[in-house]
This record gives C-alpha cells, sequence and structure tokens, in this order.
C-alpha cells in the first residue's frame, strides 16, 4: 500500500552559522560571520520550505520491495532501513527562486554565491529535520521510531532510484522539482530520502 | 456551438481528477494514469462517463502525463489517438443533454527550461507540438494546458498550439500558497503574459481547496478581461490519526466556488481529490446561473518571470545601459562574448532602483539575433525585471520575443508602412507592448500635429493587426535643442496630447535632448520634469545619474505618486550614504591590507586615491599583486579558507575597476585561459573562482559557462589560440565527458595546456586522460597558468 501524497510547508528554526561554516570549510570570523548574516537576510525573502511525502508498505529483503510495486537493489539502503515495517518517501526543497539568487551571485561574487550554496544546504537539511521532528510524524507509528534519511546516491543505492520517486510523489505537480538527464535535481536545494519506521525497542 | 461563444452567456462545466480517481481504482498499479487509455481503456471511458453524466460540459482526455520526452513519437501517436478515442466513446455513450465538449489535456514536461534546467526553449514547444499536432488530426474541441507551475514553459505550451491549431486554448496554472508560480509568478504577472499570447481563458487549478484558491482567482480576475477558471483541490490531503484524507466535502466546495462566481468566474470544475459527486453539486447549484459581467480595464503593462509593470500610474524607469552605442568596455565585451559583463550592468540598474531594462546588443561584427536571445536569456536567471528588447533587426527581435519569459516592451515600431509590416505580426503572435516611434518614410515632423497624425496611423494599423492602442506607447521623438530651439516644446507638446487626445502611454529617450551641447545632465533632468508634467508614462534614461533621480523621486513626492513619501525618503537615505566621506585616518597603504582583508569598496576608493599620484602600473604590481600573493600563499598554507581568499579576490577586483577606469590604454594582458564545466555537468562554482582569480592574475578569461559541448570547447581554444583550458567536472557521471573533451582539445590544438579539477577529479584520473595538470584549487589553476604563460614569454622571445 502506498498513501496518498502530502505536501506540507514549514517554519524553519533559526539557521546554524556553525553548519553553514562548516559548509563554507571556513573560519568563525567577523568577515565570514557577516557574510552568513547578509546572506541569510537576502535567503529568507526567497526561501519557500516544503515537503511531499507519502508512506509505503515495504519487504526489506534482497531485492527490497516497496507497497509490492517497485523493487531496489541496495543492500546499504537495507541494512540501514533494518526492522523497518513502513516507509516514507520524502522529498524536500527550499525553492527555485533562491537558485536564482546562487546564480546572480556567481557572477557578481563567488563569495557570496559560495555562502548562499552552505546557506542552502543548511537550510534544506534544517527542513528534513523539522519534518522527521513533526508530530504528525510519530503518528503514523505511535510506537515507532525513524531510522535515518538514506538518499539516492547513497553507498550502493542508485540515482535511478530519483524515477520512483518521481513516479509516486509527483513531483514537478507537488514541488516543483524537475530532473535532469543526468537525474540531477532543479531547485538544486532539494532532497529526497527514505525513511525507515520500526517499532521502538526500547519502549 | 463554439465553446468560445458558449463561455460567454454560460457558467461551463469543467470535470473533476482523473488521475486520482483512477489511482484508486488501481491501487496497486505503477503505471503511469496516461498508459491506463490502452492497458484499460473501458475504466478511462467509465470515468469520462460519470464525469459527463454528473453534468460536466468539459471532459479533458487523460492525457496530462503524455509528453515527447517520456514517449516515442509511436507511443505518443498510440497513446494520444486512444486517450482522444475513450473521451469520444464516453460522450457517444453518454445520454446526458448538455453541451458536450472534448479538452486535450496538456499538462507539464516534468524538465525545467534553460538557464536554470536542461532543455530550451524550442525543444520544449517542439515536445508540446507534437502532442498537439496528434490531438487536433484525431479531432478534439479545445486544449487545455493545465497545472503548469512555470511561466516559461507556459508560454512554451501555448505558443506550440498557437502554431498547430486554431482550436480555443484554456490556460490554468498552479500556484503556491503565496499565491505565486513556483517559480516566481504571480497571477497578475500571467494574466498579463496570457492574455497578450492570445489565450482564450486562463485561470488556476491544482495545489489547494477553493477557499485559499480565491485570492489568486481575485487577482487573475483584476488583471484580464479573458474568461475566468477555477478548478481547484478537494483541499490538500492531511495527516489525520496516522491516515491521509482530503479535508473538503462537495457541499463546501460549491460554497467556496460560489464566491469565485461572485468575482466573474465562469470555468468551473475540480481537480485532485474531486471525484463526480463534486461536479454534480456544482452543476445541481450553479447550472442555472449565468456569469457575472466583469469591467476590466485594459493595462498597458509588460511583465518578467515575477511581477508585471504597468505604465500610466507612477513613471516607469527604462535602464539604457545594456547598450554599445559610445560604450568601448560594451563594445569589446560583446565582441568578446563576455556575458557577465552584460549580466552585473543588468543588475548595478536593478539596484539603482529603474522598473525595467533596455537591451540593445546591435554592433557591427556579431550575430545580433544570436546575441540578443543569448543576453536575454541569460539575464533573466539573474535578474528579474521586465525586459525592452531593442533592435532595428525584426529577425532579432523575434527571436528575443520568442524566448523571452514574459511580456516584453519591443523597441520599436514607427510608421513606415515596412516597419508596421515586420513588427505588428511578432507583437500579435508573440505577445508584447510596442514603444511606436512617430516617424515615418519621410523622417520626423517637425509639427506636433505631423507627430500626433502619424500616431493615429500608427494606432489604426495595429488595430488591423488585432493590436490594442493600450499595446501602444508612443515615443513622440526629443531632438536635440542644439539644431533646434522649439524641439523640447514640440515634443512636450506631443506627450500631452498623446496622453489626452489619443489616451495612450508616452516614453522618450530622454538624453537626446541635449546632444551636442556641454553639462548635458542639467538640460536633461530639467527636460525630463518638464515631461513627467505633461504626463510622460516612461523614460529611458541612465540611473546612475543622480540628477535624473532627483527629478525622478522628487517628482513623485510632489504629485502624491509617493505614499508617506517612503521612496523618496529611502532615495534620500542611500544617497547620503553614498556619499559619505571616507575616514581620513586610513591612508594608501592600507591598499594591501584592504585587498587582503577582503574589503571591497574601500579598496576601490583607496585605488582612486593612490592613483591620483602613483603610475597604475605601480599601483597594480606594488599593492594589489602583492595582497593577492599573501592571500594566496595563506591560502595555501591553509591560513585562511575559500571564503576570505574569495572577498580578497573580489575586493582586488574593484580595485582593479578603478584601475581601468583610470588608465585608457591596455597594459600588456597574459595569455587567454578558456574555462568550461563539461557537458552534462551544470556545477560551476568552482570554475567561477577559477575565473576570478585567473582575472585578477590579468589573464584574459573566456568562459563558456557549464554544461559545455566538446566542440565549443574545441572552437574557443581555437578561436583565441588559448594558452591554457581549464575544464570542471563535478559528477562522475560527466567524468567521460570530460576525458572526451580532453581528448578532442589534444587533438585540435597540441600546444593549448589542459588542466582539470573538480570535486570528482584527482591525479590519477588526470594523467589517465591525458590532462596536462591536476589542480586541486583555484590558486593551484592561477600557478600553473602564470607558469605556462612565463614559458610561452620564453618561447616567444620576450
Amino acid at each position: 500500500m502506498i498513501s496518498d501524497n502530502v505536501i506540507s510547508s514549514y517554519t524553519l528554526p533559526d539557521a546554524s552559522f556553525r553548519e553553514i561554516r562548516r559548509y563554507m570549510r571556513a573560519e568563525d570570523t567577523d568577515e565570514v560571520n557577516s557574510l552568513i548574516e547578509e546572506c541569510l537576510k537576502e535567503a529568507e525573502k526567497v526561501l519557500w520550505p516544503q515537503v511531499c511525502f507519502c508512506t509505503a508498505d515495504v519487504k526489506i529483503a534482497d531485492p527490497l520491495v516497496i507497497a509490492d510495486t517497485f523493487t531496489l537493489n541496495s543492500k546499504n539502503l537495507c541494512t540501514c532501513l533494518k526492522n523497518s515495517e513502513k516507509i516514507i518517501l520524502l522529498a524536500a526543497t527550499v525553492g527555485m527562486p533562491f537558485d536564482r539568487l546562487i546564480a546572480k551571485y556567481s557572477v557578481l561574487m563567488p563569495s557570496k554565491a559560495l555562502c548562499m550554496h552552505a546557506v542552502g544546504s543548511e537550510r534544506i537539511e534544517a527542513l528534513c529535520d523539522a519534518f522527521c521532528n513533526d508530530k504528525k510524524i510519530s503518528e503514523i507509528m505511535p510506537d515507532g521510531i525513524l531510522t535515518p534519511r538514506f538518499s539516492p546516491g547513497y553507498g550502493d543505492l542508485s540515482l535511478e532510484t530519483q524515477k520512483i520517486f518521481d513516479s509516486v510523489l509527483k513531483l514537478n505537480k507537488s514541488l516543483g522539482i524537475s530532473f535532469n538527464d543526468e537525474l540531477l535535481m532543479t531547485p538544486s536545494k532539494s532532497v529526497t530520502a527514505i525513511i525507515g519506521m520500526r517499532k521502538n525497542v526500547n519502549q | 456551438m463554439k465553446i468560445t461563444e458558449y463561455i460567454q452567456n454560460n457558467i461551463l462545466f469543467l470535470d473533476g481528477a482523473m488521475g486520482t480517481v483512477l489511482q484508486h481504482i488501481f491501487p496497486q498499479s505503477s503505471l503511469p494514469s496516461e498508459m491506463l487509455n490502452l492497458h484499460s481503456p473501458d475504466s478511462v471511458k467509465e470515468v469520462h462517463k460519470a464525469y459527463l453524466n454528473a453534468g460536466a460540459n468539459v471532459i479533458s482526455t487523460d492525457s496530462f502525463g503524455i509528453n515527447a520526452f517520456k514517449y516515442t513519437d509511436e507511443e505518443l501517436e498510440k497513446l494520444i489517438t486512444a486517450a482522444i478515442e475513450n473521451a469520444k466513446n464516453a460522450v457517444k455513450e453518454c445520454k446526458c443533454q448538455q453541451q458536450k465538449y472534448i479538452a486535450y489535456d496538456i499538462g507539464p514536461l516534468g524538465k525545467l527550461l534553460k538557464p536554470l534546467g536542461d532543455i530550451s526553449f524550442d525543444e520544449a514547444v517542439e515536445s508540446f507540438s507534437k502532442c498537439v499536432r496528434i490531438a487536433e488530426k484525431s479531432g478534439v474541441d479545445l486544449f487545455f494546458i493545465e497545472t503548469m507551475n512555470d511561466s516559461h514553459e507556459t508560454k512554451a505550451a501555448l505558443l506550440a498550439v498557437k502554431e498547430n491549431s486554431d482550436l480555443p486554448v484554456f490556460v490554468s496554472n498552479a500556484y503556491g500558497e503565496d499565491g505565486k508560480l513556483m517559480t516566481g509568478a504571480t497571477a497578475g504577472t500571467m494574466a498579463t503574459l496570457l492574455e497578450s499570447l492570445g489565450a482564450d481563458a486562463v485561470g488556476a487549478n491544482c495545489s489547494f481547496g477553493p477557499e485559499k484558491t480565491l485570492p489568486v482567482i481575485k487577482e487573475l480576475s483584476e488583471n484580464t478581461r479573458l474568461p475566468i477558471i477555477m478548478k481547484p483541490n478537494a483541499g490538500i490531503p492531511v495527516f489525520k490519526d496516522g491516515k491521509t484524507v482530503y479535508d473538503v466535502t462537495p457541499d463546501s466546495f460549491a460554497k467556496d466556488i460560489s464566491e469565485a462566481l461572485s468575482l466573474g468566474v465562469n470555468i468551473i470544475g475540480g481537480c485532485c481529490g474531486t471525484t463526480p459527486e463534486f461536479i454534480a453539486e456544482l452543476v445541481k447549484q450553479f447550472s442555472d446561473m449565468k456569469p457575472k459581467k466583469r469591467n476590466v480595464k485594459a493595462k498597458t503593462s509588460v511583465s518578467s518571470y515575477t511581477h508585471a509593470v504597468s505604465f500610466g500610474a507612477s513613471p516607469v524607469l527604462i535602464g539604457e545601459r545594456i547598450n554599445p552605442t559610445g560604450k568601448k568596455r560594451f563594445k569589446q565585451a560583446l565582441l568578446e562574448n563576455d556575458i557577465d559583463y552584460i549580466l552585473k550592468e543588468a543588475i548595478a540598474q536593478q539596484e539603482k532602483g529603474v522598473h525595467v531594462l533596455d537591451v540593445n546588443v546591435g554592433l557591427a561584427g556579431i550575430d545580433e539575433a544570436e546575441m540578443l536571445q543569448r543576453a536575454v536569456t541569460e539575464i533573466q536567471a539573474v535578474c528579474d525585471l521586465p525586459l525592452q528588447l531593442d533592435s532595428s533587426d525584426p529577425t532579432a527581435l523575434e527571436r528575443a520575443m520568442r524566448v523571452y519569459n514574459g511580456k516584453p516592451l519591443v523597441n520599436s515600431v514607427n510608421a513606415k508602412k515596412e516597419s508596421m509590416e515586420k513588427i505588428f505580426p511578432l507583437v500579435k503572435k508573440y505577445g508584447g507592448t510596442l514603444i511606436a516611434l512617430t516617424l515615418d518614410e519621410n523622417g520626423i515632423p517637425e509639427t506636433a500635429d505631423g507627430r500626433i497624425k502619424l500616431a493615429e496611423k500608427i494606432i489604426n494599423t495595429a488595430q488591423s493587426y488585432g493590436i490594442d492602442k493600450e499595446n501602444l506607447i508612443f515615443d513622440p521623438l526629443a531632438m536635440t535643442v542644439s539644431t533646434s530651439k522649439e524641439s523640447a516644446l514640440v515634443t512636450l507638446e506631443c506627450i500631452e496630447r498623446i496622453t489626452k487626445e489619443l489616451g495612450c502611454k508616452t516614453s522618450l529617450g530622454v538624453s537626446n535632448i541635449s546632444f551636442g551641447l556641454p553639462t548635458r545632465e542639467i538640460l536633461n533632468s530639467t527636460f525630463f520634469a518638464l515631461a513627467l508634467d505633461k504626463g510622460l508614462s516612461a523614460a529611458i534614461m541612465n540611473p546612475f545619474s543622480n540628477k535624473m533621480l532627483d527629478v525622478y523621486y522628487g517628482f513623485n513626492a510632489l504629485t502624491a505618486l509617493d505614499d508617506g513619501f517612503s521612496a523618496y525618503i529611502e532615495y534620500c537615505d542611500s544617497e547620503s550614504g553614498e556619499k559619505a566621506p571616507e575616514k581620513s585616518s586610513e591612508n594608501s597603504d592600507s591598499l594591501t591590507d584592504a585587498v587582503f582583508k577582503g574589503r571591497k569598496e574601500f579598496a576601490y576608493t583607496l585605488a582612486k586615491r593612490l592613483l591620483q599620484t602613483t603610475d597604475s602600473l605601480e599601483v597594480i604590481n606594488g599593492y594589489i599583486i602583492p595582497a593577492l600573493d599573501k592571500t594566496g600563499e595563506a591560502y595555501e598554507n591553509k591560513k585562511i579558507y575559500l571564503p576570505q581568499l574569495l572577498m580578497s579576490a573580489e575586493a582586488a577586483a574593484r580595485a582593479f575597476d578603478a584601475v581601468k577606469e583610470y588608465r585608457t590604454g591596455e597594459g600588456a594582458s597574459k595569455c587567454t585561459v578558456v574555462l568550461a564545466t563539461v557537458k552534462g555537468d551544470i556545477h560551476d562554482i568552482g570554475k567561477n573562482i577559477v575565473k576570478l582569480l585567473l582575472e585578477n592574475y590579468g589573464f584574459n578569461v573566456i568562459d563558456l559557462g557549464k554544461d559545455v559541448p566538446t566542440d565549443k570547447i574545441c572552437s574557443a581554444v581555437t578561436k583565441h589560440d588559448a594558452c591554457v583550458v581549464g575544464l570542471s567536472a563535478l559528477m562522475t557521471t560527466t567524468l567521460d565527458a570530460m576525458e572526451n573533451a580532453v581528448k578532442t582539445v589534444a587533438a585540435v590544438a597540441p600546444n593549448c595546456k589542459i588542466v582539470v579539477g573538480g570535486a570528482v577529479v584527482n591525479q590519477d584520473f588526470a594523467t589517465a586522460i591525458g590532462a596536462d595538470k591536476y589542480a586541486s584549487d583555484a590558486m593551484e589553476t592561477v600557478r600553473f597558468c602564470e607558469m605556462v604563460n612565463q614559458q610561452n614569454n620564453f618561447s616567444n622571445g620576450e
């Protein structure tokens, strides 16, 4: 069984300068922090954090089977999802206008483009975290816990898996995400991930 | 009765969801909905029939997901024919009496258009066209373009229908909660664009339930005279008790739709989550109603991919700086294909507050049509202002109008027969507002009467092409007062009479008035003030002229066009900020330090100051280059990191700007380096960093951009006799493209050194594919290019 798709928008928590600096590989200096501050101020005007997700039954085997319909050959994913009874197929994006901001600064000011990339990476991860911490998600399996997020391209999970996300979550329609021939996503600050739901054995 | 006639006096009922209904019939199917046209035609037909039995006038074929990127030509033929056949069979079998129409449904391609995506505008048009041609042949009553979330793709689809069919076409977009498409356009923007492109109805579908769709519908209804479509979801699926449910019932759905009907909406139906019950409820409640008449005044407006600009309220400023006339550096940029230079001009003018950008790239020695198309596409990737496409070449105008994402301002048409015959059909086809010059085969009339007559002639001829006078903005031409002292007065009279007698908008290239006279800004700004007082709607002007901006903000403040004087106050604040004196305690010796610390504007000011007493070469070699070296070394020794390296490089670039402004002659530059991200790879930040640093070190850099085919790299290398080509790749999937590029360049230009880099490249790979150098970062590339340059100088005996 695959559930209907749900689209939700989220208000993101304050950005972590530490994370942004980590993505930039930058030191904690006044110049860098004021650049980050400047970028965040501009970014906040155009960020549009949204997710689309559904839940599906899963058989953890070789190959792994989603909702008796899609098969995946990935040992790493099986390990990650071990003991999961259901999975969430998640797509998240901070939206297209943010890509235009990056494009603008790629021409105008590469330091700001670098910083914008880092801001986008931090914001999209913050969005995924906000989704995983959402109380409504825990209601799907009240006694369950979520596994870490596992994305196409991680380990031995082929990028071709993006096609399953696209087919199930109708990503262009739901979030405006499109794929190029190499299966990279636009908007660039977008994430697709499989999250397992398994019983919390510690409870 | 044709559907366009029917909707004049009737509420038109569309069907509801197809995909979500089929999904519930076949919950385990992994087949896309459109494949069911072949695999289960009866199911598709039964859904159509259910909607017809519910009272729908229009059923849309199950073809939302059919496009030429997903299916071969043969598959398209089979699928589209089957989809239409299924709809026709439903109509045949249905005994219901209402007026019935079959719409061929067109959905998004699932691909994003260039420059942010990877398909060209013409590829998108051709993909849609293939389907339109098959559908037209198979026999439908109209085309329904729906759920489009990108304005550019919407334009491609509409153009494809218009180029291949005379059938009516409805266009409906999917707006987000913020009332915008995912790529940024507001409903008003889409109304402006779609009306100008000749859609027969416009609207909103999908996304949300009817209540949340109402603000979008209201905005549409205020911005277009076209009939309005509303086809919302049955709410949005929400998570309740661990399950997904739609939160709107047929009854509450109909209640919200009734509000839309009171706004003058007359085409209604449902999208995801709706069923025949929803449509039956609409028919039950509203079939006896007549559409409410709307009284929407035609506007003179243009649009970009995010917003529309209307002429007639506050004056519109059109930035004139993207034009090579009289600009040596700009000409050089055009000849060298330096698109970044143009982009920087665009952004700088936007920051100065202009509302529209003029784009003129006409120059002897370049392919103007190619360059105008490219400039328009690239500017629209980084700047969201509407553009004025400015060319005397109709071919160049057509190419730019075709790819332009929005409704452009087109410069220009005049009263010459030849001009009108060439330009009006373009505006009719691609949409646009025209700058119309009051001149004809006999030149520019000396009197206002003569120019008004030409304006009337243009209005009448435009009407015969189906172009309303609201899509014309008259430029009565400012001629220099130095040759005719009355000329300013004649132009001012024309502005007043065109505004009052003809009810049209006006625009002027203001600065022409002072040609041949000293201190032109005084005359330009005074003339600008006089013209604004006569009702001038727009001015093509230099936004870096403070006197012109003073007039603009002052005029708006004094004529009740600036609520609370907010724009005026903001302008004054920004001007006083710009004019603030530099701290006198900082001396010229600080230039090196300013560059090292990445203080851009301070580096610029210090360099300017230093140039008053120091030779420009000394400023470069004694101050800027040592600073760059210091930064480079600190970076290589891991004392600073990439952001600081970049900030320093940008500060150096600003200091170089000061030197370039001061120095008229060109210094000895280093050899040419061609840079590209290889085919298939869309990452360019690393390449851009390398470019910035190389330019600072005096190299002539030809940047080919990202996703560059090998043949383009080779032709740039040979054309510019490059000493080095730098190739970047960030994905393992594009390493093959890098290998191909390296081998081909090595074969066609054996003397050109090849340096490769990027996240997935390493020394072993570089060696294996035959590259001359693997550079792990930007500084290493700079060092390598310096070495090659020195070797070249040595072998050339310098």
